[in-house]
């Protein structure tokens, strides 16, 4: 190709204002010397011209409010989520901090036992505590439960 | 004059800013503000992608969705504007993806030879047809394009993005942007020719 041809293939984007500053100065000084060249920068400023004046299709009326309360739903299901989140949370912390903290209380349980003389074996004691931590998980899972059963019949209620 | 356009700027430069700084802690009210500032272009640049009125609002909607989700990751070092239609070109590729998959990866259907030809086209004979009835035969021609040639010139020429814009919100290399805006307006040029019918 020589210089017209490079030139000219570079006249779409001189018209879409597109070219490095050593491009658009190679065009220009092409352009001094060649009416073929500077005829058909015109019809590509035509073009050019035309798709800037495309008109602007419109939305719908309502598109931003109605956008909006997509929005307001969505920070609201998202709030409820973290309080849920933030719930189970604190019932496994007290969950596990029950499990934790009875078993020294049982231990001191079974010691008052036996100063009050009552008979109550060291395997007992165990095997009470253990039921005892199967309760409060069992309570603490239904209470989960409950909760999630809860929200997902304020959400299917909000979509419907 | 100069300092009352300076203000007008600078204005709406703060007012975004604001906006932004309330949208972080999650205030509805400024995303509706960005919205209502937004609405018709990003409307119109998703409309001129997906082509269907209401899967464009859709889209639309979903696009703000996302930009509530991710507020906290946008850089504000960066254009917001560039940010929210990368967002929304993420969105409407996964949907054509999904829906119309042999305009994505295809830009070029009809091959270089077509477009070799416009050049023995003189000049007086596009003027003419772009004289006749230039805004509608422009938009028919756009709709006609395939997808990734439609994209770059509504963000050029409708959203007046420069190239390094448009590389951010496509994320792609300048150079890859500035090969597709030569070949989208080849291809528009044939086309606006073809349909006219007075090719020789």
């Amino acid at each position: 190709m020589n210089q017209h041809d490079d030139i000219r293939d570079l006249l779409s984007l001189a018209a879409a204002g597109a070219l490095d500053a050593a491009e658009q100065r190679q065009v220009e000084e092409h352009l001094r010397q060649c009416a073929a060249c500077r005829a058909e920068l015109e019809s590509w400023q035509r073009l050019t011209g035309a798709l800037e004046a495309l008109p602007t299709p419109q939305a719908t009326v309502g598109l931003v409010e109605r956008t909006r309360r997509q929005l307001e739903n969505q920070i609201a299901i998202r709030g409820e989520q973290r309080t849920r989140r933030t719930l189970f949370a604190w019932l496994i912390v007290v969950g596990w901090t029950i499990t934790f903290l009875t078993w020294p209380l049982f231990h001191w349980g079974s010691n008052l036992a036996g100063i009050l003389d009552i008979s109550v074996s060291e395997t007992g004691i165990t095997q009470v505590w253990i039921g005892y931590i199967v309760v409060t998980w069992t309570v603490t899972a239904i209470v989960a439960g409950l909760l999630g059963h809860r929200y997902r019949q304020n959400h299917e209620g909000s979509t419907i | 004059m100069m300092s009352r356009v300076a203000d007008a700027v600078w204005g709406v430069a703060v007012s975004l800013e604001c906006e932004l700084t309330r949208l972080r802690s999650g205030d509805v009210e400024a995303v509706a503000a960005l919205m209502a500032r937004y609405q018709h272009r990003l409307y119109r640049y998703l409309l001129r992608l997906v082509r269907q009125p209401a899967t464009a609002e859709d889209l639309f909607q979903q696009t703000w969705l996302r930009v509530m989700e991710r507020i906290q990751k946008y850089n504000p070092q960066h254009s917001f504007e560039g940010w929210l239609f990368a967002l929304a070109h993420n969105l409407a590729i996964d949907f054509l993806r999904r829906h119309q998959p042999e305009s994505l990866d295809d830009p070029l259907p009809s091959g270089d030879s077509r477009v070799e030809m416009i050049a023995g086209s003189g000049p007086g004979v596009l003027e003419q047809l772009l004289a006749r009835e230039r805004a509608g035969w422009m938009a028919e021609c756009v709709a006609e394009l395939p997808v990734v040639f439609r994209e770059v010139l509504t963000l050029r020429f409708e959203e007046e993005m420069r190239l390094e814009e448009i590389a951010t919100v496509l994320g792609l290399p300048l150079g890859t942007v500035k090969t597709r805006l030569h070949r989208a307006l080849k291809h528009l040029r044939h086309a606006v020719e073809e349909k006219s019918g007075v090719r020789n």
